[in-house]
């Protein structure tokens, strides 16, 4: 008997035979599929805290802001009082010569004469230079405004034919208690670029170090929102054992970075929550030693999702240093046969950078 | 089962393979397309869960040096002889790099360099392990109706 018929033999026989399974297979299938709903839950909610405890470390310990160098303000004056004073009312006669007075500069002090005006005084009603105005008390307008002297320190206001009243006019700068209830709002950039580099893990095998490196750029669209967009060079690598062979695996990305940014503040720090999706542009992959390299995953392994908690440390002005500890899930398997092999390689890791605002 | 069966070494790692399959396609379900059949769609996650379970247990397979004296080949009135469940049986004593390959080449009808890409191993270690594999097979039912009342030493 040839092998081909060996071969067909075998296959005709066995392919629609059908055995019995056994009578408590349903039982054992359901509670492990509830097991496992909830193992995959977990690791999330596990997830999720390490990202949170790690962002509380560093603020606590690393970037809390030394209390030697907070500013202190200045006091402010006491608001001053001003007076302002005008020429006495003219008693009506004009000078018979024509002659103006001379004008008093306005560093010398006001006359004895000199009477307070009162502010209700309607700018139609101000007389002309007639000899028959009597003494009231919108006369002394009827000088020509050489005569009308003020206070030095109302040099810069200017002169109205309305006249004021003789009233305190607060020129010191408000009293702190009015400043503190204005809140000034802080200066953002325009936008910002990052470059970073990140040590990665592959959550599926501890045991390898990965890496991923990449430039940012980022707008700000508000204050609290920002888009980001990037490029960025991720290697991945996992170690599997088959017998007594290790069988390393690595995985090379080139990928585009698109996400967002909410910008808060935990403690005395800037903090950004980032969320995004990370597009693959082009994947390698290479399976050794030992072993030939066989096109076994896909050239392209789509989109995965991104979440990041950035903490900032200015330096200057312009340049400022950066943590983001993050985690990256593929949506799709990388290999091209995923029914044989559920693998997607996602990763956490922490991205370590320089920030240059604008 | 007959799938997992043919994979599995005995009785309980089949129904470990069976029950892990039924799972995956529990999650999976939504999955499917309905571009083929949904036994076909089946039949590959059972192979490929039993695939996953003998890589965990470090399945080895590696090129072998064929020097074994030639087999006597085997008449088909005897093979007609032997029931589904000792064919069965048969294969399930093959050793485990055998039993995976004659599978997947023979049962599911997938080519060396698929196999090769599958379980990482080169395309001639596969043919060899194949034809390691019909050798054996034929050994076993050569030696079963030699001795007599047809017991296997």
């Amino acid at each position: 008997m040839s092998d081909k018929n060996f071969d067909n033999y075998f296959r005709d026989r066995l392919r629609d035979h059908s055995s019995p399974v056994p009578a408590d297979m349903w039982q054992r299938i359901i509670p492990e599929q509830r097991r496992r709903r909830k193992f995959f839950f977990w690791i999330w909610i596990f997830a999720g805290a390490i990202l949170v405890m790690t962002g509380l470390f560093v603020n606590h310990h690393i970037l809390t802001p030394d209390p030697k160098t907070t500013l202190v303000p200045r006091s402010t004056p006491e608001p001053k009082t001003v007076t302002l004073h005008l020429p006495a009312a003219h008693t009506g006669k004009s000078d018979s010569s024509g002659t103006v007075p001379s004008s008093t500069p306005a560093s010398t002090t006001p006359p004895s004469s000199v009477t307070k005006m009162t502010p209700s005084v309607p700018t139609s009603s101000i007389p002309t230079h007639h000899a028959s105005l009597s003494q009231t008390r919108f006369s002394s307008l009827s000088q020509p405004r050489a005569y009308r002297t003020y206070h030095a320190s109302l040099a810069p206001y200017p002169i109205s034919r309305r006249p004021v009243a003789a009233r305190s006019l607060p020129l010191a700068p408000q009293s702190p208690a009015k400043q503190k209830s204005k809140k000034q709002k802080p200066v953002l950039p325009k936008w910002y670029f990052d470059a970073y580099f990140s040590p990665d893990i592959a959550l599926i095998d501890l045991r390898e170090w990965s890496y991923t490196t990449g430039v940012r750029f980022s707008k700000q669209l508000g204050p609290h929102f920002s888009a980001k967009i990037g490029l960025q060079f991720s290697s991945l690598r996992e170690k599997a054992k088959l017998d007594s062979e290790a069988l390393h695996i690595r995985l090379t990305t080139l990928d585009i970075p698109l996400l967002a940014g909410y910008q808060t503040s935990v403690g005395h720090l800037a903090t950004t929550f980032t969320g995004g999706i990370i597009l693959n542009i082009r994947s390698w992959n290479t399976l050794g030693p030992g072993f030939i390299t066989h096109d076994f995953y896909k050239a392209n392994t789509g989109l995965s999702l991104y979440l990041g908690l950035n903490f900032v440390q200015p330096l200057n002005k312009k340049f400022s240093l950066f943590a983001e500890p993050f985690i990256r899930c593929r949506l799709w398997d990388i290999s091209k046969y995923p029914n044989f092999f559920d693998n997607r390689m996602n990763a956490a890791g922490i991205l370590l950078g320089l920030r240059y605002k604008h | 089962m007959t799938i997992c069966m043919r994979y599995a070494g005995d009785q309980k790692e089949a129904e470990d393979i069976l029950q892990e399959s039924f799972i995956t396609i529990f999650t999976n379900i939504g999955q499917f397309r309905s571009e083929g059949s949904f036994e076909g769609w089946l039949k590959r996650i059972v192979v490929t869960t039993a695939l996953k379970i003998l890589q965990r247990k470090k399945v080895h397979i590696s090129a072998i040096n064929d020097n074994d004296e030639t087999i006597p080949s085997i008449s088909p009135g005897v093979l007609d002889k032997l029931s589904e469940e000792e064919l069965l049986e048969l294969i399930s004593r093959l050793p485990e790099g055998y039993r995976i390959v004659f599978n997947l080449y023979v049962m599911e009808g997938y080519d060396h360099n698929e196999i090769a890409g599958m379980l990482n191993i080169n395309p001639g270690t596969s043919r060899s392990q194949l034809a390691k594999a019909r050798k054996l097979l034929q050994q076993q039912i050569n030696v079963r109706f030699k001795l007599p009342n047809g017991y296997v030493r």
